[in-house]
């Protein structure tokens, strides 16, 4: 079976392919909802706790530290809100890129010829939004991108999965 | 070798085995074997198949290897009542009457899954049946099989049992671990994984695949080498290198064994026979002179401690050296490498080229002095191959087997000046703080006398920062800085699973960038480069990955 000899010619850095900001691809618009809800469930919970712990014990401490922690699940509602504005994702040819952070900018690529796993996950608060979570795992790290729209999440796994496939069959044909 | 009767396979696996299956002790004729294997190495073969032919469970003494796991894995509760005992100095019988039913749970569990846990191989796949309460199937094809791991530790040795370690394509993780097995059983497993030839190639088993780089046809189908096909050995350790290597270890990181009797010698000393009244014996003489001879015998005790404490920790470094990596040998098989080593527990751990992710290097100091470095192979599933001592020469060798060709890593980029900066910023925002609580709660001014660590984070910042080196080529990313041991790491950039380019705050206000290449074993980043730098690299990586449609493992 021949195979072609194996090349290994300079790369030109300036010219391969760039990762462009502005093609980025928000997610869907009531994500920011789903997480407040979120936080919303969290904070009344505290709230429970809180009253219940200072009826029984009969301390404040319980009331102070569950004023912190509402302060705290604010902050970090108002945080979601600036976040999610720049949540992004963008799907190449042969990658799948997620953009995220304020303070510390992240963008994170996933090449298609190394996932090993797709899956599409559902909270319940996602699912009354209909909205779903794409998880891709590869053998070293993976990328989550909660919020997308169903649809949009399940045609990214399709598409996922097709070029995961073709890229597999590049590989074993070139074997 | 089981006491046990072979389990029969119908009602253990829960389905008719083909007809084709042997049942034991009957040799199986013409027909009976699938029909794409060579049946000229199926002969060979044969023994094989037919000792694993039949579910087979671990050997009874197996169930004393899960015990142990398991009650490893328990080490909170043994601890809280180690603790309970310390505190309180009386043992609670509760406990002690719950940690007994435990342990017979425990031990009924685990028989239970010895048990259950049977495997076998059959139609050149490997079928195992595990699990106590929630069933569980495995069906791991042969020709999927990369490596089979044997590994005898001190235990197994006595009882003359080998625990097996068998890993696949696409798994990151040991896909199967039996624990307690025979010895002739798990080499019968490792010669039929080896035995299964890749399905493309027709014609003599010899040759496997042929066209191009027959090294990496032959990766992609077993995985696994017959030791009579093995090259050559790259490394062996003497006694006097290992003696070599565990001096110019750090000597302290020896003594973390000795460290859990420290905080019991307070109790132990109770235990005394003689007790002093230290009241009978100082009276109303609390107070002591400090002398210049007292402060001169203050300085030699501690002097003598350190010193003292460095030799132990020396020895305790050379005698784990030499037991862990006694006649330690590197050997290039015909589809990887291999290695060997152990004195009272044996271990070998076999790996083709391609699941090795990286080419690490740590070096103390002192082995700096002597040329030898830790080499460090990180590899896809259980544990990494690593070789101690090994000398530059050796490190070139299994770089070029690596690596082809390749240039070594020329370390010819830096990262941003601004690292010492951001050091030196963080040390005094912290030790300002912590002089400021120090005064405030100790009402001593002398505490700010601790500021002088702020200059001495910048002088250790400015060596780093000038150590920190990293260089990109067409396919390699490679990095060196130096903490305590001087730290290398290579790797091809077809590993890459994952890149990501991250700015933090202050790196967004000037232009700089962190990259950030993940493998399937461990990452590579290099933070504070220019952006442009830093996308490159990202987008270079990608690129390898997307476009080399060689299989990365």
């Amino acid at each position: 079976m021949d195979q072609e000899p194996f090349v290994n010619q300079p790369v030109d850095v300036t010219s391969l392919p760039e990762l462009s900001e502005e093609a980025f691809l928000p997610l869907d618009s009531n994500y920011l909802r789903v997480r407040w809800i979120g936080d919303a469930i969290f904070a009344a919970v505290v709230v429970v706790a809180v009253i219940v712990i200072a009826v029984v014990t009969g301390s404040l401490v319980s009331l102070a530290v569950g004023a912190a922690l509402l302060l705290l699940t604010a902050l970090i509602a108002w945080l979601q809100g600036l976040e999610v504005s720049h949540l992004g994702y963008l799907v190449r040819d042969k990658d799948f890129s997620f953009r995220r952070g304020i303070v510390s900018r992240n963008v994170r690529t996933v090449p298609f010829a190394r996932v090993q796993h797709v899956s599409i996950d559902r909270g319940p608060i996602q699912r009354y939004f209909g909205m779903a979570t794409l998880d891709l795992r590869t053998a070293g790290g993976g990328l989550t991108v909660a919020g997308l729209s169903e649809e949009t999440a399940s045609q990214l796994k399709a598409l996922v999965v097709d070029r995961a496939g073709v890229a597999a069959a590049e590989e074993s044909a070139e074997q | 070798m089981t006491d046990f009767p072979p389990p029969d396979p119908e009602t253990v696996l829960g389905y008719d085995p083909p007809p084709a299956a042997p049942p034991a002790g009957k040799t199986p004729t013409e027909g009976q074997l699938p029909p794409e294997t060579d049946q000229a190495a199926d002969d060979e073969l044969l023994p094989d198949r037919i000792l694993l032919g039949t579910p087979t469970r671990q050997a009874p003494l197996a169930v004393v290897f899960l015990a142990w796991k398991f009650v490893r894995n328990l080490g909170m509760a043994n601890l809280g009542i180690g603790l309970v005992f310390l505190i309180s100095g009386r043992l609670s019988f509760a406990l002690l009457g719950a940690a007994a039913i435990g342990s017979v749970v425990i031990l009924i569990l685990m028989t239970l899954a010895w048990w259950r846990f049977v495997f076998l191989v059959e139609a050149d796949e490997l079928l195992v049946r595990k699990g106590v309460i929630s069933q569980e199937r495995l069906t791991i094809p042969l020709d999927r099989v990369q490596s089979v791991s044997i590994d005898q530790k001190l235990l197994h040795r006595f009882v003359g049992l080998v625990s097996v370690s068998v890993d696949t394509a696409g798994s990151a993780e040991a896909e199967l671990q039996i624990d307690a097995v025979d010895r002739e059983k798990a080499e019968a497993l490792q010669r039929l994984a080896a035995g299964k030839r890749p399905v493309v190639s027709v014609g003599e088993p010899g040759e496997a695949a042929e066209g191009g780089n027959g090294e990496v046809a032959a990766d992609q189908g077993t995985g696994l080498s017959d030791p009579a096909l093995d090259r050559s050995i790259i490394v062996h350790r003497t006694p006097a290198d290992l003696i070599r290597i565990g001096l110019t270890a750090w000597p302290w990181t020896g003594l973390v064994v000795l460290a859990s009797l420290f905080t019991v010698a307070d109790d132990l000393g109770g235990l005394l026979p003689f007790d002093i009244d230290e009241e009978q014996v100082f009276g109303d003489r609390f107070s002591v002179d400090v002398t210049p001879a007292l402060v001169g015998y203050l300085i030699l005790l501690v002097v003598g401690v350190l010193l003292a404490m460095t030799i132990l920790g020396a020895l305790l470094q050379i005698i784990r050296e030499i037991l862990t990596n006694w006649d330690m040998q590197l050997i290039r098989t015909s589809t990887g490498v291999r290695r060997t080593s152990g004195l009272l527990s044996k271990t070998s751990k076999a790996s083709t080229l391609t699941r090795i992710q990286a080419v690490q290097t740590d070096q103390t100091p002192a082995q700096g002095f002597f040329g030898i470095a830790k080499l460090t192979l990180p590899t896809i599933g259980d544990g990494d191959i690593n070789v101690p001592g090994a000398t530059d020469d050796e490190v070139t060798e299994i770089r070029e087997i690596l690596f082809g060709g390749a240039e070594p890593p020329a370390f010819d980029r830096g990262i941003s000046r601004l690292y010492i900066f951001l050091a030196v910023r963080n040390a005094l925002v912290t030790t300002t703080l912590g002089v400021a609580l120090g005064i405030v709660t100790l009402g001593d001014w002398r505490v700010a006398l601790a500021m002088i660590f702020v200059p001495i984070r910048w002088l250790e910042a400015r060596r780093r920062w000038r150590l920190r080196r990293w260089s990109v080529t067409d396919r390699h990313l490679a990095e060196s800085y130096e903490y305590l041991n001087k730290h290398t790491a290579e790797l091809d950039l077809v590993k890459t699973q994952t890149a990501s380019v991250t700015r933090t705050f202050f790196e967004r206000r000037r232009g700089l960038a962190t990259v950030k290449i993940e493998t399937a074993e461990g990452y590579l980043s290099v933070p504070l480069v220019p952006v442009a730098e830093a996308n490159a690299v990202r987008d270079l990586a990608l690129y390898v990955a997307e476009s080399d449609s060689r299989a990365w493992m």
